[in-house]
């Protein structure tokens, strides 16, 4: 199945983000292409044109020619399109229709109107052919991300489409559910299927890509092939915006537990529970101020639940927490320390980008506000609505909303997801200056390319037996 | 244990209904009662059946012979809050049993072969769905009031009204927006649209379990409505 | 690929049906359930029911501006009310208020607040049709745990357990609490929903 874009112009109902100009873009059948370049580059507009939700469900105005093997994609309906091409998404929570595994992967199959006989038959294929036997008959929200987009893949792949059409797969996933992401697209690959991919994260995709397509301001600004693009030292690549394409692992230098020092932020012996369950083996470590400590461990081990803990939300806990030489109990967790939680958007709720500094805030001069939201170049935004800004906007008004609050500890759980280099970057250098400003640093991250930027130390977290 | 369809289920529930809405609360009651509680035991739904229906001859018991001796307003009260569980008991009961020995698809595929048309289905099926999502939500919202210094309780509301107000429900709300939107795009580039009517993966069929117990349960009915 | 025309629901508008339809039933069940758990208090569970869902119910207009949107709703919440066995006069109460406050709200085509107000206040009343049912039908519902006495005993008692004033306070406090409820909706529509572009 091959996909073509000829001299195509779009823009969306309502906004300039993301609008193409004059795009020319031919895929062979059996290519697989990744669409890289900046957030609001294009790329995912691109995606959505050839799954046919634009101009369909996300409407605007095309001009040129959008062809799914040699036919316009407008002429099939979307059920049609739904034989042909499958299309996965970002967010592992919004794409699956079921709550078991089972009914998610029969779902396309259903829709088509197979027989109950022929769906169980497929369904022991995709079983087997995606190794997922141990996710059969599964609770879905138990899963992990990664789990989870393993199982909304094995329900596209389940349809058997001719082309995939992937938006940024890895965006909320670790490690462990980037390397089943790419198991599958190996998988794909290996059966010749046409694959067009916009992403970020690059890394995983450096072996799997036969060309990447480089997006700017809606153009198609160069094509590389993956000898090319693998030859782009990390700088090249910063410059143009992207992330890196080597696997980036933890500097080595890094490790450490702190040495022992009295003032500053100590944990001693410290046990976490959910429940009567035991998470973690003894954690012992010493903080000082000033200093960028990144947090890395499997899954599940409980590092989001150490942050909140710091945080003062969680205090099923054994073992003691100091700050300067003062036991802390929750509540003075709570009014020292300020969490950036994975998803910022549970955290901004005013009306405003201003309005959500000033929320709760007592004695905050107007100056101090408009000084943080400029360093964070925030201040041209200061009317808007926080959910219409961009994701790297939002996350930066939760760390001025930190700021703001003046506390001394600043927690970050996983804030680069989604985020694309520029973004990334940024949220480093913002990270530098808290440092600079004497803060105490904790992140949570699987993100290593941004640890490596910013991270003083480097601590693991190891499962309890 | 026996397997019944889910169709036979919603039918054994809606004559247990009507059976409520037309009859008079009584020691006929207590026969529709030890019914339901055989029906679950079948099912293999012990402890939704005997827990029950221990509860009810309980309150049963307690109101033929307790409720009379109590004087005044809790005498009263006790009537009206009693006579309310005692009419919604039954269908409880039923309920219960019947959610806990049916699967989501299970149910779905059923009212698939009941030609309810996708208007309910769609929204019914998306409920079911959406339940847990609101309690991961609500954690998340929690802790993010918890990092401003809101609590969502009475007092903290009266100490800054508009904040826990929108706290409380622009996250809420938003992400149900987002959700519908990307959810909706999944299902319909899955062919969600499709004109021709939906198979399921599992097998839905009459058996003479079903007929029986239809059969019993009508009886049942007939029986409490009118003797 | 072929839009779905305007009259018909489209799958977004389903789903929108569904994941608010959710958001409706546990405001209700939230603010709601501790009154029916209180026996003194089991009546103003309407009440109760009505404080929280005003919010989510002006977004929910706006979001799918059709008749049969809300009407849907309602079908969908006796239904489920249905299956989870409660009474079957707040399912159908739902289900009639809830193409009432349509037919109402669909007047000025879901796009005037005041009506919206009013259709959820209408809305609102649904929960009442259990005890509206058994205010009119007390005698099938507890004659026979009534104490056995005199005639004039038995009627005091059947008055008690179910006063007028108590069904007053019932109705009035629902539709007041409905009303504040509806009008915070309209505030945080113009404040927040409209300006965060969710509204649509």
């Amino acid at each position: 199945m091959t996909a073509e874009l000829k001299k195509v112009s779009f823009s969306y109902e309502g906004s300039s983000e993301g609008a193409l100009y004059d795009v020319d873009l031919k895929i062979r059948d059996g290519e697989f292409v990744v669409l890289i370049g900046k957030s609001g580059c294009g790329k995912t507009t691109i995606t959505r044109l050839i799954n046919g939700i634009s101009p369909y469900y996300l409407k605007g105005d095309l001009t040129g020619e959008v062809l799914l093997g040699e036919r316009p994609v407008g002429e099939r309906k979307s059920y049609e399109l739904a034989g042909i091409v499958g299309s996965v998404f970002q967010n592992p929570r919004t794409q699956f229709f079921n709550t078991d595994t089972d009914s998610e992967l029969a779902f396309g199959l259903e829709n088509m109107g197979m027989d109950a006989d022929a769906i169980i038959r497929r369904m022991d294929e995709v079983t087997s052919e995606m190794d997922i036997a141990y996710l059969r008959d599964r609770n879905i929200f138990q899963l992990s991300g990664g789990e989870k987009q393993k199982i909304a893949f094995s329900g596209i792949y389940a349809a058997r489409p001719e082309i995939y059409v992937l938006d940024e797969p890895s965006s909320n996933l670790d490690e462990k559910g980037i390397g089943l992401l790419k198991r599958s697209l190996e998988k794909i690959k290996a059966q010749g299927r046409t694959v067009l991919c916009a992403e970020h994260r690059l890394y995983y995709l450096a072996d799997l890509a036969d060309r990447f397509v480089w997006l700017k301001d809606g153009r198609i600004k160069g094509e590389f092939t993956q000898e090319e693009m693998l030859g782009f030292s990390d700088e090249t690549l910063a410059e143009m915006g992207l992330r890196s394409v080597r696997e980036t692992m933890t500097d080595p230098e890094k490790i450490s537990y702190g040495d022992d020092d009295r003032k500053g932020l100590r944990l001693e012996h410290l046990e976490l529970f959910r429940g009567k369950k035991r998470l973690n083996d003894e954690i012992n470590i010493s903080i000082p101020r000033g200093c960028v400590t990144g947090i890395v461990g499997e899954n599940g081990v409980g590092k989001s639940t150490l942050l909140r803990t710091l945080a003062g939300l969680h205090s099923q806990y054994k073992g003691e927490i100091y700050l300067e030489g003062a036991k802390q109990n929750s509540g003075q967790l709570l009014k020292n320390s300020f969490m950036v939680m994975q998803d910022v958007n549970y955290q901004l709720f005013a009306e405003s980008v201003y309005r959500e500094c000033t929320l709760g805030q007592k004695g905050i001069s107007k100056k101090q506000i408009e000084e943080v939201l400029t360093r964070l170049d925030l201040y041209g935004l200061k009317d808007r609505h926080p959910n219409t800004i961009s994701g790297g906007q939002k996350q930066r008004l939760s760390i001025a909303v930190g700021l703001i609050s003046n506390r001394d500890v600043i927690l970050f759980d996983e804030p680069t997801s989604g985020l694309d280099a520029g973004n990334m970057r940024r949220v480093a250098d913002i990270v530098m200056d808290l440092k600079r400003q004497d803060k105490y640093v904790i992140i949570v991250s699987h993100d290593q390319e941004f640890m490596n930027l910013c991270c003083d130390r480097i601590i693991a977290i190891h499962q309890s037996n | 244990m026996i397997r019944l369809d889910p169709r036979t289920k919603l039918f054994l529930l809606l004559s247990v209904v009507l059976y409520t809405a037309f009859s008079e609360t009584g020691i006929k009651d207590c026969a529709v009662i030890g019914f339901v509680t055989i029906t679950g035991m079948l099912l293999g739904e012990f402890r939704k059946s005997i827990i029950p229906a221990l509860i009810w001859f309980f309150l049963y018991f307690f109101a033929l012979f307790g409720l009379p001796h109590i004087e005044g307003v809790i005498h009263t009260s006790l009537l009206a809050w009693l006579a309310l569980i005692f009419k919604c008991y039954p269908c409880c009961m039923l309920a219960g049993i019947i959610i806990h020995s049916t699967q989501i698809s299970e149910f779905m595929a059923g009212m698939a072969k009941m030609k309810i048309p996708r208007t309910i289905v769609i929204p019914l099926a998306v409920m079911f769905r959406y339940f847990p999502v609101v309690k991961e939500d609500w954690s998340y919202i929690r802790d993010a009031m918890a990092l401003r210094g809101l609590r969502p309780t009475p007092l903290g509301f009266i100490k800054n009204p508009s904040a826990v107000i929108d706290a409380l429900y622009v996250p809420m709300l938003v992400s149900a927006s987002k959700t519908a939107d990307e959810l909706s795009l999944a299902a319909v580039t899955r062919g969600i649209e499709t004109p021709r009517p939906r198979t399921s993966r599992l097998k839905i069929r009459f058996g003479s379990a079903d007929i029986i117990i239809l059969i019993s349960y009508l009886g049942l009915i007939i029986f409490g409505i009118m003797g | 690929m072929k839009e779905r025309n305007e009259k018909g629901f489209s799958v977004r508008d389903l789903i929108t049906i569904g994941i608010f339809g959710v958001l409706l039933l546990l405001c209700a069940m939230l603010t709601g359930g501790p009154f029916a758990a209180v026996p003194t208090l089991t009546f103003y569970y309407p009440i109760g029911a009505a404080l929280l869902a005003g919010p989510v119910f002006m977004l929910f207009l706006a979001k799918v501006p059709k008749l049969g949107g809300l009407m849907i709703v309602g079908a969908v919440l006796c239904f489920l009310g249905t299956v989870t066995g409660m009474h079957w006069g707040m399912n159908i109460g739902y289900l009639i208020c809830s193409c009432i406050a349509a037919l109402f709200a669909g007047l000025k085509k879901f796009r005037n607040m005041g009506w919206n107000v009013l259709a959820y206040i209408i809305y609102s009343i649904g929960p009442m049709g259990t005890y509206i049912v058994f205010f009119f039908n007390r005698e099938s519902w507890i004659g026979f745990m009534l104490k056995k006495g005199t005639e004039q005993e038995y009627i005091d008692q059947m008055s008690a357990v179910a006063t007028v004033q108590t069904m007053i306070v019932m109705v009035v406090g629902t539709l007041i609490v409905a009303l504040l409820s509806g009008m915070l909706g309209v505030k945080l529509m113009k404040k927040q929903f409209v300006k965060a572009g969710i509204a649509a």
